[in-house]
């Protein structure tokens, strides 16, 4: 089956393939990973061939590209490597934030920075098993003299060692939920800003994660962003590029794991047979292909339709988990399909397993997650 | 189920959870940081007997039931799988040929010695180019006087780096293979030309070693032969048969530990004011879990049972494995939406476990083996038992 893409589409596509064909070095990641060493080379050399920021505005080092080239950017690095593609996709995390609310010095001041690498950003969000209800991560007190005291934590931050920007989610004065709702960009080194390192986790092994404290950290006006609206609707909106850009991912690791399942199928020889010759392997395949193009028509589908408008929560919420479920299925799958190999470090394909669950459980809980769909769909019944 | 069986096995089973309570556990993530069983732990699970459970009484072991050692499995494996690992092989793959098929002076020889953990053992039948199709191994043993001298390559065997003993399958008759040309041997460690490969890395199970076997003109007295000569491929299926059930008793204990820590979880971590456990999704999570453990212990007791009778049980045992073995994959996952992030946590058993279980669908013969098995075996009745892979092996592939 095939997509309709524009010819700017295809040829951002075409150019990212040989990118990632060319220069993802299957030994060199899998040191990467054993080493827990963030793609530092790789995001450089990314950077210069203009895949980071495509998003962003032409006159702050962006191609002004809509959502789906983003999606499709994203998709074809995690479908060559999961880990290196995620550590790729979200360095300039929050990015959109700036693209979005920022005045054009805040523009200046990072966007040019994110997109030619020489910047790394984070997002600190409020609990993100809460995060449906939107409270924030942080609280910003105003201090009379102009300035803000910012107050609060976050969990599970990923980057948050690497990065020199944290775009906190943060509220104005602390009467939720009316209260102004507003992004705070600190540095990282700014007083007050607390690192504590959680250790090793189960994947995405080259992104290290820390929980952030942050007391009585000084902000000024000039490093606030506030969403135009300044309500929790622009809280939203961000909210829907964060969850297609996290479909994306789960979109091409899915679609790296059913390449790397159909390359062993072919190959592998049992009982003098390719594997892939057995009627039970095929089938299990097709399920994995029929999967995967039904998860891509619908990111797909969300990517282009956020041109025109923004998309419901609840319906990008669904395609979230939609690629979430393609994702866990396929490597699963495709893990199986490896045998003994399959269980090896020393091969891909088991952490593209443990990639997807990863990623799964830092991107929120699928209970709360389908609360919002059913209360979308159903309603308050009394 | 638990009702009906005898006072003793309970006992027993009431015994290894309290020692994997006060003496494993505590070492739980001490195995999974290092990568190794401490040496004093190893040495208590030793004067435990646990190493040779299952061996005969008369040489040296428990002489446990298969129900009453399903048991011990389960209970053991809620703890870190490393330590089930490293006595299932002396309990199992490791000294099960010896018991059925060896000769008496190679039982005394080795069984007690086995059984006391004084030697460790290992299986030695995949090759690279042969793991679901065992029968295609090419590892090759030509008889040269009162010896055998092996040449091959064996990978994926778990134990090997510190085994002392090795069960190794071999091809003696190239024209005959599984009709009576692969015979099983007992190899020690320091045979000549015996040497450890590249150390696999896997996604889970440390503490347990695994490797490649490498044999290099290695010579075998004759009487390292277990059974006949060119009967291995029997004795090899009826060794794996038996630690089938490891398999699924393994799955069963490490689900129950997940269920346990998922209804901990889901009591103590609150949402909105109230706990996670008041949500019906997550009440049905845990119902689900539930259910599927009781399904799959059902399954394991009464086919232990059968065993037990001396009839034949191969289907239940397939079935056993596959059913185990995927629901403890499904049980894994509910747990890591229970435990959402936190659950990613190294040094939490959620995360341990995600990566440890996820063997249980390949090793022993993978979950689509077992598809094959079971099938046949439907369609064509009891004896096609573990011919059924044999049987594509010399059939449509057209191996000689
Ligand atoms: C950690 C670990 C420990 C192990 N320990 C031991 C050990 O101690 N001793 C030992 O001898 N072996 C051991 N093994 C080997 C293990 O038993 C094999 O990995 C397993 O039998 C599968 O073989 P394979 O890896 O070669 O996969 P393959 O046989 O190549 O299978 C690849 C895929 O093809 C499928 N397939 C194969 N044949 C068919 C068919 N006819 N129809 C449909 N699908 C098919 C498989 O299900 C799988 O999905 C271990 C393996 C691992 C990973």
């Amino acid at each position: 089956m095939k997509f309709t893409l524009t010819e700017e589409q295809k040829y951002i596509q075409k150019a990212i393939r040989e990118f990632t064909r060319g220069e993802f070095d299957e030994d060199q990641i899998l040191e990467l990973l054993e080493n827990r060493d963030f793609p530092q080379n790789l995001f450089r050399k990314a950077c210069k061939l203009d895949f980071v920021g495509v998003g962003y505005p032409e006159e702050f080092g962006g191609q002004a590209c809509g959502m789906m080239e983003q999606v499709l950017v994203i998709e074809e690095f995690c479908r060559k490597d999961s880990s290196v593609g995620i550590a790729l996709g979200s360095a300039d995390a929050g990015a959109e934030i700036i693209c979005a609310w920022g005045n054009d010095i805040q523009k200046q001041k990072m966007l040019p920075g994110l997109a030619k690498g020489k910047l790394v950003s984070t997002v600190l969000f409020g609990d993100v098993d809460a995060r449906e209800d939107g409270r924030p991560a942080a609280i910003l007190t105003p201090e009379g003299d102009g300035t803000f005291r910012l107050n609060g934590n976050a969990d599970f931050v990923m980057n948050a060692e690497r990065a020199d920007v944290f775009i906190v989610q943060a509220q104005i004065g602390a009467d939720a939920p009316t209260a102004d709702c507003a992004f705070a960009l600190l540095k990282r080194n700014t007083p007050g800003v607390t690192l504590q390192a959680l250790g090793e986790k189960l994947g995405i092994g080259v992104i290290a994660w820390h929980h952030v404290i942050l007391q009585d950290v000084v902000v000024t006006e000039a490093d606030i962003v506030r969403p135009a609206d300044e309500g929790r609707g622009a809280m939203l909106d961000f909210q829907k590029i964060h969850l297609l850009r996290i479909a994306a991912m789960f979109l091409g690791i899915a679609q790296g794991a059913l390449d790397m399942a159909l390359r062993y199928a072919k190959q592998r020889v049992q009982f003098n047979r390719k594997i892939g010759e057995f009627q039970g392997i095929r089938h299990k395949l097709a399920d994995m292909y029929m999967d995967l193009q039904a998860t891509r028509a619908l990111v797909y589908a969300a990517a282009e339709g956020h041109l025109h408008d923004h998309g419901d929560l609840h319906d990008l919420l669904g395609v979230k988990l939609t690629a979430e479920r393609t994702a866990m299925h396929l490597t699963d799958e495709a893990l199986q399909i490896f045998g003994g190999s399959g269980y090896m470090i020393e091969l891909p394909v088991e952490h593209f397993y443990r990639d997807a669950r990863t990623l799964r459980a830092l991107s929120g809980r699928t209970v709360f997650q389908k609360d919002v769909i059913a209360q979308a769909i159903v309603g308050h019944l009394t | 189920m638990i009702g009906t069986l005898p006072e003793e096995y309970l006992r027993t089973k009431q015994q290894i959870r309290e020692f994997v309570q006060t003496d494993l556990e505590p070492y739980a993530e001490d195995v999974e940081v290092n990568n190794r069983i401490p040496e004093h732990i190893l040495e208590k699970m030793k004067q435990r007997g646990l190493f040779g459970l299952t061996i005969p009484k008369a040489y040296g072991g428990g002489g446990m039931s298969k129900l009453e050692f399903c048991l011990v499995e389960q209970e053991l494996s809620k703890t870190h799988f490393a330590f089930l690992d490293i006595i299932s092989l002396n309990n199992g793959l490791g000294s099960k040929s010896i018991v059925l098929d060896g000769s008496e002076a190679m039982k005394r020889k080795y069984l007690p010695q086995l059984a006391s953990g004084r030697l460790i053992s290992a299986f030695a039948l995949t090759e690279p180019n042969a793991g679901s199709d065992a029968a295609g191994i090419t590892t090759s043993a030509v008889r040269q006087g009162d010896h055998f001298v092996l040449n091959g390559m064996k990978h994926f065997i778990t134990n090997a780096p510190i085994a002392d003993l090795f069960i190794v399958i071999a091809v003696t008759d190239p024209e005959l293979r599984t009709r009576g040309g692969i015979t099983a041997f007992v190899v020690e460690k320091g045979a000549p030309g015996l040497t450890i490969g590249h150390v696999h890395n896997t996604m889970g199970m440390r503490g347990a070693h695994k490797s490649e076997v490498i044999f290099k003109d290695t010579p075998v007295p004759v009487e390292n032969v277990i059974g006949e000569v060119g009967k291995g491929f029997q004795v090899a299926m009826k060794t794996v048969d038996d630690g089938r059930m490891g398999v699924a008793s393994t799955s069963l204990g490490m689900a129950e530990r997940l269920l346990e820590l998922s209804i901990g979880h889901a009591q103590r971590t609150m949402r909105n004011g109230k706990p996670l456990a008041d949500s019906q999704a997550i009440q049905w999570m845990l119902a689900d879990m539930g259910t599927e453990i009781y399904s799959a212990q059902a399954m394991i007791y009464a086919t232990a049972a059968k065993i037990d009778r001396q009839e034949d049980a191969a289907l239940e045992v397939a079935m056993c494995k596959l059913y185990a073995s995927e629901m403890v994959g499904r049980v894994v996952d509910k747990a890591m939406e229970i435990f959402g992030r936190g659950g990613l946590r190294k040094g939490s058993t959620v995360e341990r476990m995600c990566r440890d279980a996820r063997i249980l669908r390949i090793f022993e013969g993978t979950a689509e083996i077992h598809r094959v098995i079971i099938g046949r075996y439907l369609l064509k009745g009891k004896r096609t038992a573990y011919a059924a892979v044999e049987k594509q092996a010399s059939g449509q592939g057209g191996r000689a």
